[in-house]
């Protein structure tokens, strides 16, 4: 910043509807000017301190919690709404196990060996396959038959929920691939 | 002190203990005073809850204890990292049993259930952001008679986001000062007539 600029206000830029940079001794970036001629100066209206990242510009404790928790790994524009899930006309038990396997955090031998809890992948049914949560909830024989024996509107969750795991963890195969 | 006792109609004690539930604060204030909360979340997630409750009513439980117990408390009060760090593992180990792992990471659970958490609320954040409604008031409600003692008292005409916390401030005072060096980048100016210094903010 220049020394002869500091008195000034922002109002002292505002020229009748537009923004008048020539008059500053200090030069500021060009995408900094670019933002600033998207303001307009009211004069109706009071310069006030706002809350910016509510919607309203007022504080709330609820805004302010999402915002602390924000760190950069979680603001992932990508990431799907979960309302879903806890709108669904569902007991909440079910709804938790369901939230368990979208985080595919439910104890099964993919997940054991994992955390060093287990030497064996594979199902200790069948005994062919490895037992992620797909397999368990998707891809096991029993499961399948309990699936068709269900009718439409039920086995319709099964095909979202399969869809939003795999949606997941395609996803994180790529980040891991793309940040190694 | 007899004669003051019968005209005045109170009781002497020597224990000076609570107020409200709250336990009065004297001198530096240091952990044990906040021990009483830690007491409180102990006692409602004892262990014959959890082990009546599945998981998904454990979390139910833990939230609506930790969102009432220590609400009034954390709005006053910059609570010590030690008793927010115990309150958490108190809610966690409560929600997963103590004997298995914690299948879900904490980071993930604290995050509201719109973006895939279960909405337990970190006790040290939900502290800030309760905290924070005080700088709010502050800055908006000049008139407010607390308002107007602290800002006379502890901020002489400066802006509450300049001040440093004046050595021997209120346990309060300084309480809001810590909130406000988290949020500070929260807040920002919505311009309207232009009065504010162009390079100056806040």
């Amino acid at each position: 910043m220049n020394y002869q600029d500091t008195h000034l206000r922002v109002k002292d830029l505002w020229n009748n509807g537009s923004w008048n940079f020539s008059m500053l001794a200090t030069i500021l970036p060009n995408d900094m000017k670019q933002q600033i001629r998207s303001i307009r100066i009211n004069d109706i209206v009071d310069d006030i301190i706002i809350w910016a990242p509510s919607a309203d510009g007022i504080y709330s404790a609820s805004t302010v919690y999402k915002w602390l928790t924000s760190t950069p790994s979680t603001i992932d524009t990508s990431e799907v709404s979960w309302t879903w899930l806890w709108s669904l006309n569902i007991p909440e038990n079910i709804r938790f196990f369901l939230w368990l396997s979208l985080h595919e955090s439910l104890p099964t031998n993919m997940f054991r060996v994992y955390r060093h809890l287990s030497l064996d992948v594979n199902c200790c049914r069948c005994g062919l396959f490895q037992k992620d949560i797909l397999h368990l909830l998707r891809d096991f024989q029993k499961a399948k038959s309990i699936w068709s024996y269900l009718n439409w509107p039920r086995a319709m969750l099964l095909i979202i929920i399969t869809q939003k795991i795999g949606f997941r963890t395609t996803s994180k195969e790529i980040k891991a691939f793309s940040f190694p | 002190m007899e004669r003051l006792e019968f005209i005045l109609g109170f009781t002497h004690t020597y224990r000076i203990d609570r107020y409200l539930g709250f336990p009065i604060l004297i001198g530096s204030i240091q952990k044990p005073y906040f021990s009483f909360i830690i007491d409180k979340i102990q006692g409602k997630l004892a262990g014959w809850n959890q082990k009546l409750l599945n998981r998904a009513g454990r979390v139910t439980l833990a939230n609506s204890v930790i969102s009432a117990i220590p609400t009034y408390v954390m709005h006053n009060c910059w609570r010590p990292e030690g008793i927010c760090d115990q309150i958490d593992q108190t809610v966690r180990g409560f929600i997963w049993g103590s004997s298995t792992s914690h299948w879900v990471p904490w980071e993930t659970i604290t995050q509201s259930r719109a973006r895939g958490g279960l909405g337990v609320r970190k006790a040290r954040e939900a502290n800030i952001s309760l905290l924070g409604k005080h700088i709010w008031e502050v800055i908006h409600n000049p008139d407010k008679l607390w308002v107007k003692l602290m800002t006379n008292k502890y901020l002489n005409h400066n802006s509450i986001f300049q001040s440093m916390s004046p050595r021997g401030a209120t346990f309060t005072w300084s309480s809001i000062l810590k909130a406000t060096n988290f949020l500070k980048d929260g807040f920002f100016i919505r311009i309207g007539r232009g009065d504010v210094s162009l390079w100056y903010g806040k």
